[in-house]
Order: C-alpha cells, then structure tokens, then sequence
C-alpha cells in the first residue's frame, strides 16, 4: 500500500507539487507564528526576570493610602516605615529586605555627556549596599561619606540615550564604560520646571558614577541611603522620612507568589516576576490571537487548496481506484491509500515548510539585527525555535494535509468500479 | 459450481428503465470454459459483474458453491472478488507508473494470502512468458505483453473463476488467438472455472460451451 502511495505520488508530481506547495505555505506560516509568539514570550519573560528577579518582591503604599488625604494629614497610615518592615519580617520564607529612599525636594541633576551638559529635573533614591553588591564588589566604594558620593544608573537610561538622543542626534554612542567615574552634579531644592522660593543653583552636591544595575530606578541616580538621609536631614527636614520602596527577597522563589499575597494582605501593593508576567503575557496573548487568527486563515486556504488538488486528482484516478475496488480493496483500503498519500505529502510539506520558517527567520532576524540596531530591549533574536516547535509543527503538517484528505478520500472509497472501469 | 437463479437486472436512468438481464438461469460446473456470447449491449459485461461480485442483480439469486452472494456485505464483497476471482480486461487496466511483477502482485495486496506471493509470481511470470519484462513498466509493454501481465495478475491469489471480458478485443488476431490458447492452458493446469464474454465465434468455439445471449435474454446454452 505504501509503495503504490509513494508511487502515485511521483506519477502525479505536478498535482504533488501543488500540494506539497499549500502544505509548505502552510507550515511555513505556523512555524514562523509559533517561533515568534515564543521568541517574544522568551523576551519578554528574560526582561522581567532581568527587572524582577524569581524571588524578589517589590513593596510600595497602596495608592489610596497616599492619596491627598494622607498627604495633607501627614499621616504614617499606609507608608513603609521601619514597623512596616518587622510586619513583613514575620512572614515566613523572608530573606532580606532592602528599603528604598527618596530625596524629600526638588533635584536637578548636570552631568556632562559628549562634550554637552545636561541639566534636568530628577529623583534621587537611596538604597543599602547589599541590595546592590552585585554590581559595586567594593563595599568601602558604596559606603564613602565623603563627596562625591557614589551613585549608580539604570542601564536602559544607557539604552535610551543612546536610542533618542545620541543616534537621532548623530552624536557618539555611550557605553557603561564611557561613563564610570564621571561626576555629576546634583543641585538640591533647584527644578529647571517649578519654580520657588528657594529655587537657586546655591547648593551643589558631587557624584559620582560607580557603576549601572538592573535594580536602579529609572527617575533619577542612586545613591548610598545613609548618604541620602544625610542630604535628607539638610534639604528636606520636612520631607516624608518613610520609605518609598521595600524590596523583599524570598528564601524560595516558588514562594515568592504566596508571599506576595501574605504582604497584600498587610494592606500594601505588590509587584513580583508573576504578576508582572501576567500582564506581560496578557498583551503577548492579544498579538497571539492576532497571529492565530491570520494562521487560521492561511490553514483554511491551505486545507481548501489540498482537499481541491486531490478532489481533482481523485477525478483523474477514477479508473486506477475503480480497478484496485475491482481487484479486491475494500472501501476503507482506499481512503487509506488516499490518507497515505496525504500524510507522505504532508510529510513532505512540512519538512519543507519548517526549512522555509527557518530560513525566513534568520533572513528577518538578520534584517531586524541592521535595521532596528538601536531599539531598547531588542532581543538577539525574534525568534525562539526549539526542537517542540519543530515536532509540533512537523506533526500539525501531517495532520492538516491527512484531515483535509479525509473528504477526498472519502469520495474515493465511493467510486463505483463498473462506472470507472467503463 | 456457479448458479444463476432468475436473474433480472434493470437501470434507472431518470424515468427510462431498461431490462439488461430477464430471467436468467445459467449453471457452471466447476472447472468448466464457458464463452459468453452475444452483439454488444446484449447483457454480457452484466452478467459477467453479477458473477464477479461488482455489481448486484434486481432479483434472483447468485450461488457460488451454494453460497448467495447477496449476503456478503461490501467488504466481503472486495474479499470475493480478491480471492475467489479473477479479472481479465479487454483495456488490460494495468497500472502504468508500476512494473509488471508489481503490477502481477497487486491484488496481493488487499488480503490476506496462504502460499508465498513472490516464488508464485515467478512461476506465473515463466508462464505467461514474461520473465524479461517483469521489472519493465506496464506502459513499456505491448498489446500482448499488456494481456498476458493481466492473466497472471488474475491468477495471482489463485482463484476458482476467471472471468474474461472480450480479453482480446484490444488485440490484432494472432495476438488473441494466442492468449486465447494461454488461457485455456492455465485453465487446464490450474483447474479454474473461465468464463470468457466475446462476440469472436472463433474463440468460442474454443470453449467447452457456449451461452449466448440477447437482448439480456437467454438465447441457448
């Protein structure tokens, strides 16, 4: 049976072909859709993890225990406090928790940058060395007291210039490199947009660049949080003393969800890798329903092109079907020997259309590495093909051309031998 | 034995009906060379059906060894006709993409067999004289060759009825005559009931007995 498949598949090429050809189409199309649903979820997923790792929590107030009623009663309702922190302390399964500061004014930080200086309003947070170990190896460099105090920036702020101001710009990029050790200059109580009272360039505060982390906020430098509540204590006395951020660790990264809930629960606002992803994986699976739905159409168009190829190839065969029935196959033998001959196409089809999917995959990732070098959190590639993805896809392929046989091949199974032997 | 018992057959071709068979009553003894004779559109290629297992008759009954053979449902049906008999085609109706020995084995294919089908199509390939040609493709071949391809893929499941219809009316007279001949040698050897639908009175005269038919009716036995 097989060989009398494999050989009206080579006596039928042309019709072979075109079928081979809708299958590849086919195949082709779901790889490629696949290949970049998963590359962006991997993306996606390398990001948050980058930002959030597995077993950190990030705690802030509720908002609407900051709101302007709290504001104005300068309530301690619903801030990080030190109490904050013995409550969350009691939770079992916690590591560490690392508090985040903010400076309590108006900041403006200058830093000179290509020969250019640049002056804008900021944020300036505080947090412990531990939190930042990774990054700074020297602890006696974090823990200075003297100015300039050492301060670290986020690394997209890097992705970011270099994307919106140095390439538009045509000036030179920047690398983390370019600028360790460089100084800035952080003006307390000095906004470049509101102005005030006390709105002078008077006060000058060094810093200095020590390095760049994941875990910097994006609004502005970061400094050692004894450093900062110094500069608290001078600029800002009335300032709120608590703190902006808590930044937890887990002790077991499968709990860190669990956790998360049991710090809700204490009436405080989460963020961690799962919630994050979630969300992440929630506009991921609109542009997947977007993606299925253009698969699905391009499936339906490959299925009708099969089932008509072999419709008319089954009409072109009426006699050699009608003799195999004459000769002893039952009906059932040649919607098998349809199927086999589908599912060898498919087989064909498929392994075609995975080649075709990779191909097209390194031609656009090859595209997307000159064309779009400069996009912040462009991944190494668009696509992530594992060896599932290559099963799957070769397996839906056999699958697709096979199901749409199967009316074909029914029509077959029914041909009267008296009338096609005639 | 083969028995046909007030056999009718009519088509229904929208409100047209037509008689191809009346009252047909035929007995064949096991073993026996019957040549069906009659003009064209006579009822020969029916009858011929009706006995094969292709088709069905309106009413009456067909008997092989006293068994009907409106009792076999379509798969039984397919087994009959792989096992039990064996067809010969005047247009050959061999498969042009395959070899001879495929083409040989083909009805091999479908059920299940108790001798050794390749030896066996060696020997049927010796004695239709085809040896040579076996892995040549059927649509290489000759009128003749073509003829005697499809009598050894008739034998090939060694069946009990042969059935011929006009075998040689693809064929120039010398070519007939001479598978003919073969048949009713392997007829011989292989003790098979041949049942040969011709309108050549030469090669009916050849056979054992002849039945000729009109107008789907039974002229004489």
């Amino acid at each position: 049976m097989i060989s009398i498949a494999l050989r009206s598949i080579i006596a039928h090429r042309s019709r072979t072909l075109l079928s081979i050809l809708s299958i590849t189409i086919g195949v082709a199309s779901i790889f490629l859709f696949v290949s970049l649903i998963n590359g962006i979820n991997k993306a996606s997923t390398e990001a948050t993890a980058k930002e959030n790792p597995l077993n950190q929590i990030i705690v802030r107030p509720k908002l609407d225990k900051t709101g302007l009623v709290s504001f104005l009663t300068k309530s301690e309702k619903g801030k990080l406090t030190d109490k904050t922190i013995e409550d969350i302390k009691k939770i079992n399964g916690i590591k560490n928790i690392y508090p985040e500061i903010q400076f309590g004014n108006f900041a403006s930080v200058e830093v000179q940058l290509v020969g250019i200086g640049v002056l804008t309003d900021s944020m300036i947070f505080g947090v412990p060395y531990d939190f930042i170990k990774d990054e700074i190896p020297n602890k006696a460099t974090w823990e200075s007291t003297e100015e300039p105090y050492p301060a670290i920036l986020p690394r997209k702020i890097l992705e970011l210039y270099n994307l919106s101001v140095a390439s538009p710009q045509g000036l030179p990029l920047v690398a983390e490199k370019d600028l360790i050790g460089k100084e800035m200059i952080f003006y307390p109580r000095y906004s470049t947009f509101f102005a005030s009272g006390e709105n002078s360039k008077s006060d000058k505060v060094m810093l200095k660049i020590v390095g760049f982390s994941d875990k910097a906020s994006l609004l502005g430098p970061t400094i050692p949080i004894e450093a900062l509540n110094t500069l608290n204590r001078y600029y800002a006395p009335s300032g709120n003393n608590s703190y902006t951020e808590l930044f937890v660790e887990t002790s077991d990264q499968n709990k860190t969800t669990q956790i998360a809930q049991e710090i809700e629960n204490l009436e405080l606002s989460t963020q961690y890798f799962t919630k994050d992803m979630k969300e992440v994986q929630a506009k991921i699976s609109y542009l997947s329903i977007g993606l299925g739905l253009i698969s699905l159409i391009i499936i339906l168009l490959s299925a009708i092109a099969i089932i008509g190829t072999f419709l008319s190839q089954i009409a072109e065969r009426r006699k050699q079907l009608g003799l195999l029935r004459a000769l002893g196959a039952t009906r059932n033998q040649i919607k098998l020997l349809i199927m086999f001959e589908a599912g060898f196409i498919g087989l064909f089809g498929s392994i075609l259309g995975i080649a075709a999917g990779i191909l097209t995959s390194i031609i656009f990732d090859k595209y997307v590495t000159v064309e779009l070098k400069n996009t912040i959190l462009l991944p190494d590639t668009l696509f992530s093909i594992t060896p599932e993805i290559i099963i799957a896809t070769l397996g839906f392929g056999i699958c697709l051309s096979i199901f749409a046989a199967y009316i074909p091949a029914n029509a077959a199974s029914k041909i009267d031998p008296i009338t096609a032997l005639k | 034995m083969i028995v046909l018992q007030e056999i009718y057959k009519k088509f229904s071709s929208g409100k047209s009906k037509t008689d191809a068979l009346i009252d047909v009553n035929i007995k064949i003894k096991e073993g026996e060379f019957v040549a069906l004779t009659g003009p064209s559109g006579s009822g020969k290629t029916t009858l011929l059906n009706i006995i094969g297992g292709l088709d069905s008759p309106t009413k009456g009954k067909v008997l092989i060894n006293d068994f009907d053979l409106k009792h076999m449902n379509d798969d039984e049906l397919s087994s009959y006709r792989n096992k039990e008999i064996g067809f010969i085609f005047q247009e050959f109706h061999l498969e042009p993409f395959l070899s001879v020995r495929k083409n040989i084995l083909l009805p091999t294919l479908f059920d299940g067999h108790t001798h050794d089908v390749e030896t066996y199509a060696d020997e049927l390939l010796k004695e239709v004289k085809l040896v040579k040609k076996s892995h040549a493709n059927a649509n290489e071949l000759s009128g003749g060759e073509k003829q005697r391809t499809a009598i050894a893929r008739a034998l090939i499941n060694k069946p009990k009825i042969i059935i011929a219809d006009e075998p040689t009316g693809n064929l120039d007279q010398e070519t007939g005559e001479a598978i003919i001949n073969l048949l009713k040698n392997l007829q011989k050897t292989h003790n098979i009931t041949l049942i040969i639908a011709t309108h050549d009175k030469e090669i009916a005269r050849l056979a054992e007995r002849t039945i000729h038919i009109e107008d789907g009716v039974i002229k004489r036995h």
